[in-house]
């Protein structure tokens, strides 16, 4: 046998070496493609919303808009604020399946012990699957988003795409930090908090939409009427305590 | 390894316990291992796993200390680079290749990127894993899982090998195989602790070993003391096979079996003297030609002498 020399990788070395695996374990897998599925969602929505604003035009053209009951066509991007909104639910559920599920499910079925045994930093290894799993959530949604603009023939703008890269980027923490608490039932736990608790108290009037994640990206995309520098200190505030717990609770957790 | 590295403790654990909510997986336990191959002993739900994981850096203590060459394995990172550990479970990273999974704990245990595969082949060739690495994990039988589990334990060169189970469930052949490959590691100066609720199995490795129930150190030292305990009592043997009552045919005769028990899938096997019947078995499934798909021991037999010991009845020992 060889002896292939080792001592601890150094910490980007180690975050490069756990992504590598994740990431081919992932792209292998199904739950990729639920992902990608589950994206076509908010793609159909604005498809159909699209189809109906062509028959509006076509109706406003030939001045029967008043009989057919058709509004004039809106000149922003806030006829979108719907679409943007079920992007919000739809990114719950895609966060629970690409990041919930995995980083539980290697707990729960213990594979985690092959990680956790070598030399390397508990939080290098969370570190290192949101590496990979973050990125490819961003391109489902950015690739959504951008597939929705085309289909509503609306010039498309910076916000939105920020509002909606921040809340794939906080959305990942909380579902990593929810499958670390209760690995046996990630994608559960991950689904009710993302899916349905935060659109739900993210929907609610008073600052207590702040700690959400859906109303701070809807007010960051420029779908809601409110300060946008308070939402962006709110969203770091809220993605940073969920991965601050998030790494305290890798580093705690014994499998 | 010089003299003086010989006589540094491997692993130094002190009034070591750990448990989860109200159940103790390990309570007071002190014990101080200097190298070689080393038996982990006691039965089903003992605390041997709970005690190689606070080895492995798996699991913390709540109280009293486990060093591994001088350091904590749970904080100290770099420590766990020169411990390789094979846990005793079967799950693994079924979407990739043998060869994928080996190179992967390869290059994560600390193992330069242009060396892991290289290093990877080499440990998959040691456990004989060499023609079936390139298929995915998920198809692998119980043996072949066991036997790059044992790979990516080794695949790093580590001091110290943390074998956890390694033989639960493999074939007879398979199992001859893997203990003659740990035996030839710890010729070659590497530190063994392998775990194993059947004694005959460790006893063919080591006279060494540490005897462990209901989480604390019962007995600790030379193998032959206990196992004279053992032959008192019958030892079983489980086969599941594809020809049980042929089997049970051919092992009749033989003066060591004391007991045969004939069921749609399987025999079960009473023998006093199980090194034996391990041998015969083999050779009875080899020359036979009988498809074997699990070999195990129920082994009451070592609950029976570990009650005995408990008694007080084996305190000599």
């Amino acid at each position: 046998m060889s002896t292939a020399k080792r001592g601890a990788l150094s910490t980007g070395a180690a975050i490069g070496a756990v992504a590598s695996v994740v990431s081919k374990r992932f792209l292998r897998g199904a739950t990729l493609w639920i992902g990608v599925a589950l994206a076509l969602l908010p793609i159909a929505q604005a498809a159909l919303i699209a189809s109906k604003v062509r028959v509006v035009d076509v109706l406003l053209k030939i001045n029967l808009w008043k009989l057919a009951g058709a509004h004039p066509r809106p000149t922003d991007l806030s006829w979108l604020s719907g679409t943007f909104g079920f992007e919000m639910v739809v990114l719950g559920i895609v966060s629970a399946l690409v990041v919930a599920w995995p980083v539980g499910q290697d707990i729960e079925d213990r594979t985690a012990t092959y990680l956790w045994s070598r030399p390397l930093a508990r939080w290098t290894i969370l570190v290192g699957k949101l590496a990979v799993l973050v990125p490819i959530v961003l391109v489902i949604f950015l690739g959504s988003w951008t597939a929705i603009t085309v289909l509503a023939k609306v010039t498309p703008t910076p916000a939105p795409f920020i509002g909606l890269a921040a809340a794939v980027i906080a959305a990942s923490f909380v579902a990593s930090a929810l499958a670390l608490a209760l690995p046996k039932h990630p994608l559960v736990l991950a689904l009710l908090v993302l899916a349905l608790l935060d659109p739900v108290v993210g929907a609610m009037n008073g600052g207590i939409a702040l700690v959400t994640v859906s109303y701070n990206a809807r007010v960051i995309g420029g779908f809601e009427d409110a300060d946008v520098v308070t939402s962006v200190i709110a969203l770091i505030i809220v993605a940073g305590v969920w991965l601050t717990l998030a790494l305290r609770r890798i580093a705690k957790t014994e499998v | 390894m010089s003299a003086a590295a010989a006589t540094e403790p491997v692993v130094e654990i002190a009034s070591a316990s750990k448990w989860y909510g109200p159940v103790i997986g390990c309570s007071d336990v002190s014990w101080t291992l200097r190298g070689g191959i080393v038996g982990l002993l006691g039965p089903n739900g003992a605390g041997k796993s709970t005690l190689i994981k606070m080895m492995a850096g798996l699991h913390r203590p709540n109280r009293g200390s486990v060093r591994v060459f001088g350091a904590d394995p749970y904080d100290d990172v770099a420590v766990r680079a020169r411990i390789g550990y094979a846990p005793e479970h079967e799950k693994s990273w079924d979407d990739l290749t043998g060869l994928e999974v080996t190179t992967a704990m390869a290059r994560l245990a600390g193992v330069p990127a242009n060396k892991a595969e290289a290093a990877a082949k080499d440990a998959l060739a040691v456990m004989g894993m060499t023609d079936a690495m390139k298929r995915n994990v998920r198809g692998y039988s119980k043996g072949m899982r066991q036997r790059t589990k044992l790979a990516t334990a080794m695949a790093h060169d580590p001091d110290f090998l943390l074998l956890d189970e390694p033989l639960t469930g493999v074939d007879p052949m398979a199992r001859a195989d893997i203990l003659a490959r740990i035996e030839a590691l710890a010729k070659a100066g590497k530190t063994v602790l392998i775990s194993s609720h059947v004694l005959y199995e460790v006893e063919a490795l080591t006279e060494e070993i540490l005897v462990i129930y209901r989480g604390q150190v019962l007995a600790e030292g030379n193998v032959f003391e206990i196992r004279r305990l053992i032959d008192k009592r019958p030892h079983r043997i489980r086969l599941d096979c594809e020809k049980p009552r042929e089997v049970a045919k051919l092992m009749a005769g033989a003066d060591h079996v004391v007991h045969l028990g004939l069921d749609a899938t399987g025999v079960m096997i009473e023998t006093t003297d199980p090194d034996r019947c391990y041998d015969e078995l083999a050779a009875t499934i080899v020359e036979h030609g009988v498809a074997v798909s699990q070999l195990t021991s129920p082994d009451n037999n070592l609950s029976a002498v570990f009650d005995y010991l408990t008694t007080g009845r084996g305190a000599d020992s």
